[in-house]
């Protein structure tokens, strides 16, 4: 997986190639994203998805070069353009936050200023970025408040935060996001923080404004409900690292790495019956501290076999844009001959998805037959 | 919604707990209130699932933390086991709660932190339990047992040793040490990764299995709440929307909150239709100055003056299937042919 398999396309928005951010902590060097590579389309919405720790925000918070200080190490290529982003001196980057990319944040609450009004805060990028006299701003931000369907615009902009609801106060840092018509919009678990009748607001609001405005979004989420619908694209992180990646419609239909296979499996739906047995993935997500050999997967995979655990796999293309980084791929003959194994075995990694029990910690490296 | 009544009330006899008319009102200023609950009466059987769902601010940890007297409620009375919770004080009522006891939504901060976990879990028992010391140790030991989690490891580590997930099973461990007959579970979930939400919700059905539970279970996740519950509850701002069996309610929802909620849920499935054309809606009303007749009028599609006027009472729409609506998705039966 640490190899780029993306092919650079010479109309791509957004390119990202091998990029890594490693924090050096007290314990060691956190590896948070290792050598992740992507492509993004003019218009195109990416959906990044993955467990807490997976490095989803830290991923979408390097390409917007957000990860100051000096314990950070970052490497590879962020392609926007014709720029790259981190080679940019940090006082360039001011030119592309809010015109070229914006982004959205998951606290609506924390990520407004408590004490200036709303509609200073929406007009505050047009001022610097466009130049826009005091008129004119606020003129754009009433527009921009009622682009994002807040009642009684006019009067909304001389509101604080807290006088707005949480969904409110998410249309206002859609505003301000939408202000300055940027190409790409990073939406970072926009809706997880609100209620499901406002997510599916916020959601469609999103989508209509970037086909408005024809501009290319990445939706950074834990919920595969949230993107199953309204991406083009789906990214899926496990440990740093892209695991799968391919069309929406063919990572739902065709699920090749055994982790998007245990996290669909793992989510209840409303069209099952009541009191449905839910597959339960054993063990944890890895620290990302210590650097483990094979696939980081492997202790908690049904189907791993003695290779996981040696070798690395790496993302590769398996059908036309469909890209996985597993040896024994969901669907292939291999992956249910690993699985009769395992089971025959009583390996507990496989006997949590068969059973559903709580498996707490997977021994790690330990060959297929063992425990 | 947004309605009254007590149709959807069963027979006393195997209802465990029964809650009739709670009003819970918090005091804003001199003459105001915040109306957090307003009349719901629900019903819990012995060892049944009772799933609450709504928005948040609609008043469902209230009711269930008001179903332990937490605070008591305003005025109303939660019958359980044949006794009135509401009549109780003091050593009485504390003794009657240890049969009910809660998990919260934080894992984390539901742990004293600089506890180590044998004491978090054996601290109901030093209150209520056996006095010896080894008995004690030994109850501690198979509940944390019960719940996944390594006693011998464990008892003598501090909760920020352990994930979310593991530190939700040790506040269920603590929960289950006294031998509860009822576990509230308020959103026990909502902060938890899905591949852990899976764990624990497949761990609290067999906990209810194997030591005979009866389950309050709070979420504003529609999907989880149908996997766990027999029955679920809706609620929106205070007051009682619809109430079911659960697999009728998400088949043939009849309230058009329900049916909101619903179309709102996210699916994970591409090929599911999803109504992309819905961005704008009022928000919730304040609890403060809350809206005359139904409470649902303002965000309703089918609002009609009588909604204004006259509050929907709870009437039966189906077997086990209630809701307090005008102007219901699904027929109502004539009263005649529902008690016949």
């Amino acid at each position: 997986m640490t190899e780029s398999a993306t092919p650079s396309r010479s109309e791509a928005l957004l390119e990202v190639e091998d990029l890594s951010t490693h924090f050096s902590i007290g314990a060691g060097r956190l590896r948070a994203v290792d050598g992740v590579s992507f492509s993004l389309q003019p218009g195109q919405t990416m959906g990044i998805v993955g467990e807490s720790g997976s490095g989803k925000t830290v991923l979408s918070r390097t390409i917007m070069r957000l990860n100051l200080g000096n314990n950070v190490h970052t490497s590879g290529r962020v392609r926007f353009l014709d720029k790259d982003l981190l080679e940019l001196p940090m006082n360039a980057m001011t030119d592309i936050w809010g015109q070229e990319i914006a982004m959205v944040f998951q606290d609506p609450m924390t990520s407004l200023n408590p004490v200036v009004k709303v509609g200073r805060q929406v007009s505050e990028h047009v001022r610097k970025h466009l130049g826009a006299s005091k008129t004119e701003a606020k003129n754009l931000a009433v527009e921009l408040l009622r682009s994002v369907r807040i009642p009684e615009a006019e009067t909304a902009i001389d509101r604080y935060p807290h006088e707005l609801s949480g969904g409110m106060r998410q249309r206002v840092s859609i505003a301000i996001a939408l202000a300055c018509s940027p190409k790409l919009l990073f939406a970072d678990e926009p809706t997880t923080a609100l209620d499901v009748t406002v997510q599916h607001q916020i959601l469609n609001l999103l989508g209509m404004q970037q086909q408005e405005r024809s501009m290319a979004m990445v939706l950074v989420t834990h919920d595969l409900g949230v993107v199953a619908g309204r991406t083009d694209e789906i990214l899926v992180m496990y440990a740093g690292k892209i695991v799968e990646k391919a069309k929406t419609a063919e990572i739902f239909q065709t699920t090749e790495h055994p982790y998007t296979e245990a996290l669909l499996r793992s989510i209840p739906k409303t069209d099952q019956p009541s009191h449905t047995r839910l597959a339960a993935i054993a063990g944890r997500p890895p620290t990302l501290i210590e650097i483990s050999k094979g696939c980081s997967f492997s202790p908690r995979c049904p189907y791993a076999q003695e290779r996981c655990f040696e070798e690395e796999p790496v993302l590769e293309e398996t059908s036309p844009d469909h890209y996985t980084a597993c040896w024994y791929r969901v669907g292939t003959p291999e992956n249910q001959e690993a699985w009769d194994k395992n089971l025959a075995a009583g390996r507990l990694s496989t006997l949590a998805i068969d059973q559903g029990h709580i498996v707490d910690d997977v021994p790690v490296n330990v060959g297929s037959g063992g425990n | 919604m947004a309605g009254s009544g007590k149709a959807h009330l069963r027979d006393r006899e195997d209802v465990l707990i029964r809650a009739e008319d709670l009003v819970v009102e918090f005091p804003v200023s001199k003459d105001r209130v915040v109306n957090a609950v307003s009349g719901i009466s629900l019903d819990v059987k012995r060892g049944e699932t009772l799933g609450l769902v709504g928005e948040s601010g609609c008043g469902k940890s209230t009711t269930a933390k008001s179903l332990i007297q937490l605070p008591a409620p305003t005025s109303g009375t939660v019958t359980f086991a044949g006794n009135d919770l509401t009549e109780l004080a003091g050593e009485d009522l504390r003794r009657t709660r240890t049969d009910l006891q809660m998990i919260f939504q934080d894992p984390i901060s539901s742990l004293n932190p600089r506890r180590k976990i044998g004491d978090v879990v054996a601290e109901p028992l030093r209150v209520w339990g056996p006095r010896e010391s080894t008995e004690q140790t030994e109850l501690v030991n198979a509940m944390l047992e019960a719940v996944g989690i390594d006693p011998q490891i464990a008892r003598g580590k501090r909760p920020h040793e352990f994930s979310g997930g593991q530190c939700q099973r040790i506040s269920i461990a603590r929960a289950l040490v006294l031998n509860p007959q009822v576990i509230i579970c308020d959103e026990p979930v909502s902060a938890l990764d899905v591949s852990v939400q899976a764990q624990i919700l497949n761990m609290l059905e067999d906990l209810k299995a194997d030591y005979g539970l009866t389950l309050v279970f709070i979420a504003h996740d529609l999907a989880v709440v149908k996997n766990v519950s027999d029955r679920v509850a809706v609620m929106y701002l205070g007051k009682m929307c619809e109430v079911s069996e659960s697999n009728s309610l998400y088949a043939t929802p009849a309230h058009p909150y329900t049916r909101l909620l619903l179309s709102s849920s996210p699916v994970p499935d591409p090929e599911a239709n999803i109504d992309v054309t819905m961005v704008e809606e009022g928000d919730v009303p304040s609890p403060i100055d809350p809206p005359s007749g139904c409470r649902f009028r303002s965000r309703c599609e089918y609002a009609t003056e009588r909604c204004v006027q006259e509050e929907p009472i709870m009437r039966q729409v189906a077997e086990d299937h209630f809701v307090a609506c005008h102007h219901p998705l699904v027929s109502v039966p004539e009263p005649a042919e529902v008690s016949a």
